[in-house]
């Protein structure tokens, strides 16, 4: 009840700062009222949610739908925009979310169609996280790349001992960089394909290279009137090559720790957290053929129909990273003796040379 | 730590007569850059032949067994980080946490990694997911129908092949 009344008023307080905090918690918090290390705390995220719902309403304007399905998919697709973020939010809090003792809830609608603020009910220490993680998607400047490196090379080549798995992090770009020319000087590892991404945080990415090929998988005989006329009727198929993926990056900040002052202050630098789907196609060339006798003429010519040898690698993961590091994430292939592994990193330098180009 | 920083330490504890893999310094640039452990296993390697050659043609017997037990001992010691055994000493299970550990700032969460190899002949994959490695062969028939299917769940809690 208290917590509504307060609610309520500080909703009618000027939404021009970012954050709005409630002293009133304060002292309620003094008198013992509430526990006195949880804060109500107002933000006001509009030009966030704002940004980033519009940032995805490019492709309505293709499609062949009535006014009112558009307005519709529209609207469903800001609801999900804005509970994607708000889950984000609560997923990566520091310290984690608490169901008894954390509220988080989205409060007021802007004429855009999304809602204004965020009321958040946390410690100290959380809201300077929650002040961090929103400042951190306000930079509208920001890019970050996704690099990646598809590898393949004999069973084991990837294998690290102090994990005891396929799986190894880089601290830094010269240890990948030392990492990629070790394996290249080995001359055992294939360098399949290395795509990158340059995406902003908070927008989901996805690039698609994917060619399509059509082939002819079978013949089937079929006798067709008028004169009794044998014909082959081919059954094409197709198949995919190239590389697609689909990233979502979102900043996420360090802890937040005392400062001498005894004031919350959250570490320097960023964390990002990945989700990602990478897949890279290759088909094996050139494309065997084998012949096919389908009449019952003895003197019946073969028909040439094809069978590609397709081999797909594909990964999905949750990835926690920082700019400059990476992951190599490996296992076994369909072949007995060969492994594969995605390296996946934050290059630094490129993102310099853009920002200077610009 | 650099390079040229970390090699000088390591050779400041040389001299000094101290284990290198007991200083913090050490361990904390061997967790950032791994393959240093290796060089540093054959340097470690290498000075204890060293110390055993001149003790050879020493008069001193004792000083002799006791540079001889020095050095099988910093062997063992590497061998055991090295090793996989579960019997570790405990400072060097210390040490290969450090090294098998991110820091808390990356990590890796659910993953699913996939290779699928289809043609004439069928289809094989093989999928790492939760820790499991699961293998599918599935071969065809002339018409397309399934003619076998082999599934193989390799499962272990902590290592891969």
């Amino acid at each position: 009840m208290i917590c509504s009344i307060l609610l309520l008023s500080a909703l009618f307080l000027p939404q021009d700062s970012q954050r709005i905090a409630l002293g009133g918690a304060q002292d309620l918090a003094a008198e013992g009222v509430i526990d006195e290390e949880l804060v109500l705390s107002i933000y006001d995220v509009q030009d966030i949610l704002t940004n980033l719902s519009s940032s995805t309403m490019h492709d309505d304007e293709r499609s062949d739908k009535t006014p009112e399905e558009r307005k519709f998919e529209r609207d469903q697709r800001r609801k999900r925009i804005v509970s994607e973020f708000v889950g984000k939010l609560q997923k990566h809090l520091d310290p984690p979310y608490s169901e008894g003792s954390n509220e988080l809830e989205l409060a007021g609608m802007s004429l855009a169609k999304v809602p204004t603020s965020i009321v958040f009910t946390g410690t100290q220490q959380q809201q300077a996280w929650v002040d961090a993680f929103l400042r951190a998607h306000r930079g509208r400047d920001q890019f970050v790349i996704v690099s990646t490196n598809f590898l393949a090379g004999p069973r084991g080549a990837f294998h690290d001992s102090k994990t005891g798995t396929g799986n190894r992090f880089f601290m830094n770009e010269q240890a990948i960089g030392e990492y990629l020319g070790e394996m290249r000087a080995q001359k055992k590892v294939e360098f399949m394909v290395a795509p990158q991404v340059m995406t902003s945080p908070g927008i989901q990415a996805s690039i698609s290279t994917l060619s399509e090929t059509a082939y002819i998988e079978s013949v089937t005989m079929r006798v067709v009137e008028p004169g009794g006329i044998e014909i082959a009727d081919p059954e094409v198929s197709t198949f995919e090559e190239g590389v697609r993926m689909e990233i979502d990056i979102t900043p996420v900040p360090k802890r937040a720790i005392r400062n001498p002052k005894g004031e919350w202050i959250v570490e320097a630098g960023l964390k990002m957290a990945l989700h990602l789907r990478v897949e890279n196609s290759t088909v094996e060339r050139p494309i065997p053929t084998r012949s096919v006798r389908v009449s019952s003429r003895p003197d019946a010519e073969g028909i040439q129909v094809s069978t590609p040898v397709v081999t797909r690698v594909a990964l999905e993961a949750d990835l926690m990273l920082e700019l400059g590091t990476g992951i190599l994430i490996g296992g076994p292939s369909s072949e007995e003796d060969q492994d594969v592994a995605i390296l996946i990193s934050l290059p630094t330098k490129q993102l310099m040379k853009l920002r200077s180009q610009r | 730590m650099n390079d040229k920083r970390f090699w000088n330490r390591v050779d400041e504890l040389l001299d000094e007569r101290l284990d290198p893999l007991e200083d913090r310094d050490v361990q904390v640039a061997l967790r950032e850059d791994p393959a240093k452990l290796v060089e540093l296993e054959r340097l470690t390697g290498r000075l204890a032949r060293l110390d055993e050659a001149p003790i050879v043609a020493s008069q001193f017997p004792i000083a002799k067994v006791a540079l001889a037990a020095a050095g099988v001992v910093a062997v063992v010691s590497l061998s055991f980080m090295l090793s996989d055994s579960e019997t570790e000493p405990e400072r060097v299970l210390e040490i290969s946490r450090l090294d098998a550990e991110p820091p808390s700032s990356l990590s890796l969460g659910r993953f699913r990694l996939s290779v699928t190899n289809s043609g004439l002949f069928g289809s094989r994959s093989s999928v790492v997911e939760d820790g499991r490695v699961s293998r599918t062969t599935f071969n065809e028939g002339s018409n397309g129908q399934p003619n076998r299917i082999i599934l193989t769940v390799e499962s272990s809690p902590r290592r891969l092949p």
